[in-house]
């Protein structure tokens, strides 16, 4: 009976037995290859045994590490904290965070109190057009910045703004509103790609700004458009370093003043031609940005799976604004550069 | 806090949960980007990433580890290669792949390792489903749930813990045949 054996096998193969015992047992096989075999077995048995109890203790931990990573990307987005609905508590805790000493930029609404009520009040006294306004089923959580890299209603904006969200509204500097949805995030870098969804989007017939392959030269001016504030705001500065945060060759450090709200801008040269977006900054520092450059863009499209974008984006090359004053070439801008407002 | 691969193993190798834990969230995207980029989903991202994880978690714990890439190269490869057999097994694989890595194919010693590891799990989960009672409860009591005979006595409402004991016995015999003849 196999039974009677099979206890003594386990106590072998545990390594239950005293020397004496084991030395016999080892004899015994070495006369009966068939007991060899049997011990074979169980052994195969036994460490199927374990690996499927090992495995499955890993599974309960691996599956509480996913848990925690964020939706997409391993940058630890700011978002979830902005997501509280107190940014003064969810700032004060992402500054006791120390995962490196970039942070995002975005602007909660309302963080401004003051500012934003000012604005919101001015502009309810004055004559307003009829207006296309999207009823979000919430309150927009926090608001950010998007600009058009195509005209088929395509737009750039950093990934951790739209990383896990329900709705994305954008609104362009008229204050017209329209449903967006993300179409791509790229896995390593803060970038997003959005589509204008709405129907009463209208195509522009060209993209006033090229897109620049090159990095600017250090010390080049630079500026952005933005919407730290419910308005679009300027703001310029010069190329201070090549590469982005701790040596990141994909983008680039700008001096220039940069503000919650104004991640996923434009980045524009002198000149008017994209040569980033924004993303980040450092923080304690007040004009040390961070922009990831064109090429990560284009990269990035290139690189997302087959058939993530139904149109085929053209970086458009040819500038028509570089000989204009700055004022013109923020006028001629200003309508490709979105406040995005997600919940 | 940044680890190197030579200290991913040792922590890992002394049961340093922050050192794994380092090691899945480090990693996750690379295998996500290729699993999503073909024709996966997050889940099965989720899925073949954890098998990885474990087959590496497995061979440093086995102490038969010879790294001859970095740690993220070898997840990749492994990763890719149970993808791409899921893939096939689904006749979903349509002959071209998308890669995000520079690719390293793992030995054919591992190769031959993760596919026994894996084939026997699927055997003795189909050998366990086609043993029946009282043997699934006391086999998988006492073998993959620690429990003891006493347990196992007072749960099963057997007279004593022998009892259990010749049970158990006879109950393995019964799972050592199903497994040895589903095998292959």
């Amino acid at each position: 009976m196999e039974e009677v054996v099979l206890e003594k096998i386990e106590r072998y193969l545990k390594k239950l037995m005293n020397s004496e015992e084991r030395d016999a047992f080892e004899k015994e096989m070495k006369e009966h290859p068939s007991l060899q075999q049997k011990v074979n077995e169980y052994q195969k048995v036994f460490t199927t045994f374990d690996a499927i109890q090992q495995r499955s203790a890993l599974k309960s931990k691996l599956d509480a590490f996913h848990n925690e990573l964020p939706k997409q990307g391993k940058v630890v987005s700011f978002t979830d904290y902005f997501k509280e609905k107190k940014f003064a508590i969810a700032a004060s805790v992402a500054l006791l965070l120390s995962f490196g000493t970039a942070g995002y930029l975005l602007m909660q609404k309302n963080a401004e109190g003051v500012e934003v009520t000012k604005n919101e009040a001015e502009r309810s006294r004055a004559p307003q057009p009829q207006k296309k306004k999207i009823i979000m089923k919430n309150e927009a959580q926090y608001t950010a910045t998007a600009f058009m890299v195509s005209t088929k209603g395509y737009l750039v904006t950093a990934k951790h703004i739209v990383d896990d969200v329900d709705e994305i509204v954008v609104e362009n500097s008229d204050g017209e509103q329209f449903k967006a949805e993300l179409v791509y995030m790229d896995p390593k870098k803060d970038l997003a790609f959005l589509r204008i969804t709405d129907t009463s989007f209208v195509s522009p017939k060209a993209l006033p700004y090229a897109f620049a392959g090159d990095i600017s030269e250090l010390g080049e001016r630079v500026f952005t458009l933005g919407f730290p504030q419910e308005n679009i705001i300027y703001e310029e500065g010069v190329m201070s370093g090549r590469c982005g945060f701790q040596g990141d060759k994909a983008s680039c450090q700008i001096s220039l003043s940069v503000n919650l709200g104004n991640s996923g801008g434009p980045l524009f040269d002198d000149k008017g031609n994209v040569i980033g977006m924004i993303s980040s900054r450092q923080k304690d520092k007040d004009r040390v940005g961070f922009a990831i450059t064109v090429k990560s863009i284009t990269d990035a499209y290139k690189n997302a799976p087959k058939g993530t974008f139904d149109a085929k984006l053209k970086f458009n090359s040819s500038n028509k604004i570089s000989g204009l004053k700055r004022s013109k070439q923020i006028k001629k801008l200003e309508s490709f550069v979105y406040q995005v407002k997600v919940d | 806090m940044g680890y190197s691969d030579a200290e991913l193993i040792q922590g890992i190798r002394n049961k340093d949960d922050k050192a794994l834990k380092h090691l899945y969230v480090t990693h996750y995207n690379m295998v996500r980007h290729f699993i999503v980029s073909n024709n996966g989903t997050e889940d099965d991202a989720k899925d073949i990433y954890q098998e990885g994880i474990m087959v590496f978690y497995e061979k440093v714990l086995s102490g038969n580890l010879e790294l001859s890439c970095q740690i993220k190269t070898f997840l990749y490869a492994v990763c890719r290669r149970q993808w791409l057999k899921k893939l096939v097994r689904q006749s979903r694989f349509i002959g071209k792949i998308e890669e995000s890595e520079s690719l390293a194919e793992i030995s054919d010693d591992d190769a031959i390792d993760i596919d026994e590891r894996e084939n026997d799990i699927k055997k003795m989960q189909g050998a366990m489903s086609k043993l029946g009672e009282p043997c699934v409860t006391i086999i998988s009591d006492y073998y993959l749930h620690n429990a003891s005979m006493q347990d196992i006595c007072n749960k099963m409402g057997y007279t004593n813990a022998d009892n259990v004991k010749n049970q158990k016995y006879k109950c393995l015999v019964r799972l050592k045949k199903i497994f040895f003849i589903n095998r292959g």
